[in-house]
């Protein structure tokens, strides 16, 4: 693996900010013309995917079509240049996956509602709809628990025949 | 070795969409029903622990910080996961460089897991006091916990209560 190999294996993990260039590697990147544009659409492809609202289908779609139709000086640099692309479309993917975000009814389109900005726990993203109602009722019967309400249920959580029961002794009958 | 690598995490990640967007249209109102747990975790440590209007909002923001990390490594994990399960399929020969480079980034991100947990409670050591910490880590490792029981116990999954 040459130089120009390895630099390009470590975009992804650089531009996920899981590792970082040293010094060496940033020598590399301000002298070689190759790497520099690479570390250009793959750094950017990494921000992109942090925005809040793209279409991921169709930047990848067009990224590749343009890396198709540019003029190539050697058949190395075409190869070099699509895999470099195909790698700046998945991490558009992995940076849209890896933030809270919501599909909407039709085609690909990505969009984030406010209601979704935070993320203290990402552990919650494995639970369903239902899983997620258990965990919240949880936590809000702790906060019932310490308010000393903790004996006293919500009129939702009653059935049909404990809301007859309590009519009745409200009623007095 | 490279491209097989970057070939077949690109695959992986390509094939992480169409799942997403399905889970998406199952569960429509997850998004809503986690920042409201969010919201309700962050209101009962403000009562159980105490805080202040500035511990809290020091509080909210460290956790983001913390779950954004959180969150980047999980989805780095699993990508690295599906990926090296796409390499070790059986009767398709694995090329090795691949499998330890993944193995490799599989180790170093747990590593860089647990290495979150300790730069959020320095973090916190200078939000809360010792006690509060204390209550906090309680806090919410109980309620990842009674996650992670969910997540393993199909009665749970389903969202049906546990008989006691």
């Amino acid at each position: 693996m040459n130089e120009c190999e390895r630099m390009r294996d470590a975009m992804v993990d650089v531009a996920a900010a899981r590792t970082a260039w040293n010094d060496h590697d940033a020598a590399h990147l301000a002298l070689c013309d190759d790497c520099r544009e690479s570390w250009t659409v793959v750094s950017a492809a990494a921000q992109l995917g942090r925005a809040s609202s793209i279409d991921g289908a169709r930047v990848a779609a067009g990224l590749r079509a343009r890396l198709v139709h540019a003029p190539l000086s050697a058949p190395r640099k075409r190869w070099t240049e699509l895999a470099i692309g195909v790698a700046a479309a998945a991490l558009i993917g992995l940076g849209l996956t890896s933030s809270h975000r919501a599909t909407s009814g039709s085609g690909d389109r990505i969009e984030v509602p406010t209601e979704q900005a935070t993320a203290m726990f990402p552990e919650l993203e494995a639970l369903s709809e239902p899983q997620l109602k258990v965990i919240l009722a949880g936590v809000a019967d702790a906060d019932a628990d310490l308010d000393g309400g903790a004996a006293i249920p919500r009129l939702g959580d009653l059935n049909d025949e404990q809301l007859e029961e309590l009519i009745l002794s409200v009623e007095g009958e | 070795m490279m491209r097989t690598t970057i070939c077949a995490m690109i695959l992986v990640a390509a094939g992480t969409m169409p799942v997403q967007a399905q889970q998406q249209r199952m569960n429509p109102r997850a998004p809503v029903l986690r920042a409201r747990v969010e919201e309700a975790f962050l209101r009962r440590a403000r009562q159980e622990m105490a805080l202040n209007d500035d511990q809290a909002q020091r509080l909210g923001r460290a956790l983001e910080a913390s779950g954004t990390r959180r969150a980047d490594l999980d989805e780095a994990d699993r990508v690295a996961r599906q990926a090296l399960m796409a390499q070790l399929r059986p009767g398709i020969a694995a090329n090795a460089d691949s499998v330890a480079r993944l193995v490799d980034a599989i180790t170093a991100n747990r590593v860089a897991h647990a290495e979150t947990f300790r730069s959020e409670m320095r973090e916190l050591n200078e939000i809360l006091s010792p006690v509060q910490r204390g209550q906090f880590l309680l806090l919410r490792d109980r309620m990842l916990n009674q996650v992670r029981t969910m997540l393993n116990n199909p009665e749970a999954a389903a969202g049906r209560p546990r008989v006691p």
